[in-house]
């Protein structure tokens, strides 16, 4: 391990959702992760297994129902500063120009009005959207539309970035040039956010990204397995990690299939 | 239309069937007791007077509703036949769609002013004509907005569901009920409740018709509230007000939630989005005996409607004759287009003569008067209600309490509160001048609230997420993310809300308690008088002025916001 500091620790937490007034319907059971400083961390599973529901608790968005999770050692209680957000379906606004979705976050802090403007100037030249500032989001492509998303979590400079399936709404070639700019980014200190969690349902990409792979399987989801990616990232390559890939899918399939029988 | 839940549910299915069985004999009943008393002989000049004994107010509960079911018949056929018109022929399109805009913009008094003769005509020696005009009244509050809404879900059927009908081969007409009309109806029911008040309105107000001098009172609740004002008899206001709430709550709970559960199956769109709205009718359907064979009958009914009704229509060959025929539609185009020029210019003439041209140097004046009311009626139920709904809409478990709730506050027609107000404007010698506002603003209220709360309601959840990731506050969140995120349903609010205003502002303009009238200047009262009077050229001017009003807000305000609403600020 890099560095020891913990940005994020998650103990014991678990989630259930009242379906009605006598059923509680349980979503999550048991978790336990962590995730340090200056490491990728992917949530792996299929789709319903909780784990988006497991990011919104981080981000503060969901109460856990029990158990407890802690940021930057502070009791994670609502929204807080340490953390920002990539949205599957971008979920930008419709109504606000390129520049001021990026500076929505800024905004919301209540900065001055020239900083907001630099970092939102930097941010947009970083991130690769020079020119569109005065753009709407409805005139751009998909790609595009998710650098703002990008854009907008990054520029508020948060410890913890959460990416909710953050590709997942792009075709693949789309996707996989966003995936590389993000990563020479990170590994350049270009941006000053050391610690991401991701969702995911694509082994690959969660293999191409992270550092450590948290499968998240069965009704109520639960982390069944833990996997160490440890080969450093620019030695990665699609044939190096194939034998890793497999060994995860497998896995994955395994557990899904156990989980019905 | 296919397939009604056959799901069986054994538990307390006795219970709902005798619950089913004795609420569909009940309405059988009640039918064909109504049905008898709007066929009453009528001698033309008056009728039985109404009595004021509240033991009779459920029989003229029952006959108002009989008339609002035909009149929503009406309504419905209208609009599906108009709507397909327009959705499928261009020439046709461009004629329907400016005459229903404009008839839209009519105010009420104006229809019941011209076919009041020509219905007393229709049925001589019947009620049946002084019926048929209440039901025309009803049909005209909700059928031109339900036509619009036909023909605009029809022009958004998505492009692959029309080709999957194409790839298998259905004919037109399978095509319009399976897709078309299935598509739309959701909508057009969503449509249909939000008319009720301007149809509830509209019947209130015909029911206490006038014909020249004499006043002729239909049996109804409408007719009821005309009495006790003109008495100025505060109980029986109240009990014609409580009739009225119950009827509405009846007709929600009997026929509209049923149908809105049994509509939410042909919704396309996410279902997990939305919750399922529940009826307790429609619940008690499904898992009773009668319930299911009545499924199992609708079933037959619609395999029949589909597959056997155009057998029969293609065996007559008809087909071919009308696909030669539309070879030439230039031709029919051209003639149509030549008709309609010819007719318009004819009767525009006719009309300029008709019409006392002395009244004309004061409108301008009257007409600024009523609109100024109108639109600050307006703009005060945005600044009061919009926090209000938004408020709300935050809170799921307010959402569900209120929006039934403001439904029925909704489909209370505005007039039946103008009493309240009158007294309290005699008890404190106020005058009427500035108090029309707040008396507008009880029928704009309603639908500024009901869309603010949808609308917030329906922030996609990870708008929600953004918002509360990034600790939006204050100001900001405000004027960047709520207003901007409910504009559009804000917009939709006020246009649904604009024509209900205008008609309100000729009955608010005027008032009567008991042998006192309150009266201000502007264009509605000078509707009012006229209509009142018996005036009908004069009538005829003031409501031509009032359309004219209607439409230039429409063409200029209304529609510019609208489009400007829909590119900005609608979520993809």
């Amino acid at each position: 391990m890099k560095n020891c500091h913990l940005v994020l620790e998650i103990k014991n937490a678990s989630k259930s959702f009242q379906k009605d007034r006598s059923q509680a319907l349980p979503v999550l059971e048991n978790i336990n992760m962590e995730v340090a400083e200056n490491e990728i961390v992917a949530l792996l599973g299929k789709s319903g297994s909780g784990k988006s529901t497991l990011l919104r608790m981080i981000a503060g968005l969901v109460d856990p129902s029990f158990g407890s999770i802690v940021c930057n050692d502070l009791p994670v209680t609502g929204p807080c500063r340490d953390t920002s957000m990539v949205f599957q379906t971008f979920a930008l606004f419709p109504w606000l120009t390129v520049f001021d979705n990026i500076a929505f976050g800024l905004q919301a802090q209540g900065l001055p009005v020239d900083e907001i403007e630099r970092r939102t100037v930097d941010m947009i030249e970083l991130i690769g959207l020079s020119g569109y500032a005065a753009a709407y989001p409805k005139e751009l492509s998909g790609g595009m539309r998710q650098r703002i998303g990008f854009a907008r979590a990054l520029a508020v400079e948060p410890q913890l970035l959460l990416l909710d399936e953050p590709f997942s709404a792009l075709d693949i070639y789309t996707s996989h040039k966003l995936r590389q700019d993000l990563i020479d980014l990170w590994e350049r200190r270009q941006i000053q956010t050391r610690s991401m969690v991701l969702v995911t349902h694509d082994v690959e990409e969660a293999v191409a990204l992270c550092d450590r792979i948290y499968l998240l399987t069965g009704t109520p989801g639960t982390i069944t397995d833990v996997f160490n990616v440890d080969a450093s990232r620019d030695t990665r390559s699609r044939e190096s990690m194939q034998p890793m890939v497999d060994r995860i899918s497998e896995m994955l399939n395994a557990r899904i299939a156990a989980a019905q029988v | 239309m296919q397939h009604i839940n056959n799901r069986i549910h054994p538990k307390g299915s006795i219970f709902n069937d005798v619950i089913v069985i004795t609420l569909l004999l009940a309405i059988t009943g009640l039918f064909i007791y109504a049905w008898q008393g709007m066929h009453v002989a009528f001698n033309g000049t008056s009728l039985p007077e109404l009595s004021q004994n509240y033991k009779d107010l459920p029989y003229y509960s029952l006959r108002t509703t009989m008339r609002l079911m035909l009149g929503l018949l009406y309504s419905l056929l209208f609009s599906i036949v108009f709507g397909v018109l327009a959705a499928k022929f261009v020439a046709m399109r461009r004629v329907i769609l400016p005459f229903v805009n404009f008839m839209e913009s009519v105010p009420l008094v104006g229809f019941l002013t011209f076919t009041t003769v020509f219905f007393l005509n229709l049925y001589p020696h019947s009620v049946m004509g002084l019926e048929g005009l209440a039901i025309f009244a009803v049909f005209t509050g909700q059928a031109w907005n339900m036509m619009l809404t036909m023909y605009q879900t029809l022009r958004v059927v998505p492009h692959q569901l029309t080709e999957v009908t194409s790839a298998f081969r259905c004919n037109p007409w399978q095509r319009f009920w399976r897709l078309g009309f299935l598509y739309s109806f959701p909508g057009l029911l969503w449509n249909t409740m939000v008319s009720q008040s301007a149809a509830w309105f509209a019947l209130t107000a015909s029911e206490m018709l006038t014909i020249g001098s004499h006043d002729i009172n239909l049996p109804g609740v409408g007719a009821w509230l005309g009495v006790a004002i003109g008495n100025g008899d505060v109980r029986a206001v109240l009990w014609g007000v409580f009739a009225l709430i119950v009827n509405i709550v009846v007709l929600d709970q009997l026929l509209f939630r049923p149908l809105v559960r049994f509509a939410s199956q042909f919704k396309y769109e996410d279902v997990s989005s939305a919750r399922q709205p529940s009826s307790w009718f429609y619940d008690c359907l499904t898992r009773s005996a009668t319930g299911q064979l009545l499924g199992r009958l609708g079933s037959k009914f619609c395999h029949f409607w589909l597959f056997v009704l155009p057998k029969a229509w293609y065996r007559l060959k008809l087909h071919s004759l009308f696909s030669f025929l539309s070879l030439m539609n230039w031709l029919w185009a051209s003639l149509w287009y030549l008709a309609i020029v010819v007719a318009s210019l004819y009767s525009s003439y006719l009309l300029w003569l008709y019409l006392p041209l002395q009244y004309l140097p004061e409108f301008p004046a009257w007409m600024g008067l009523t609109a100024a009311r109108v639109i600050s009626a307006m703009l005060l139920s945005i600044v009061i209600f919009t926090p209000i709904g938004v408020w709300i809409g935050l809170r799921p478990q307010l959402v569900r309490f209120f929006q039934p709730v403001i439904q029925i506050m909704a489909a209370i027609p505005v007039n039946v509160f103008y009493p309240v107000i009158t007294v309290i404007i005699l008890t404190w010698h106020q005058s009427l001048d500035v108090w029309t506002i707040p008396m507008i603003m009880l029928g704009t209220q309603w639908y500024v609230l009901f869309n603010v709360i949808a609308g917030t309601s329906m922030i996609p959840s990870q708008m929600m997420e953004v918002s509360r990731v990034f600790r939006v506050g204050g100001l900001m969140w405000w004027t960047k993310y709520i207003l901007p995120a409910i504009f559009p349903y804000l917009v939709t609010g006020i246009i649904s809300a604009a024509g209900g205003a205008w008609n309100a502002a000729i009955a608010a303009e005027v008032l009567n308690w008991g042998s006192v009238t309150l009266k201000t200047t502007g264009l509605g009262a000078f509707i009012s008088t006229t209509t009142e009077a018996g005036q009908n050229p004069e009538a005829a001017l003031g409501c031509i002025a009032m359309c004219l009003m209607v439409a230039l807000c429409v063409i200029f305000i209304w529609q510019p916001l609208y489009r400007y609403a829909e590119t900005r600020f609608k979520f993809d």
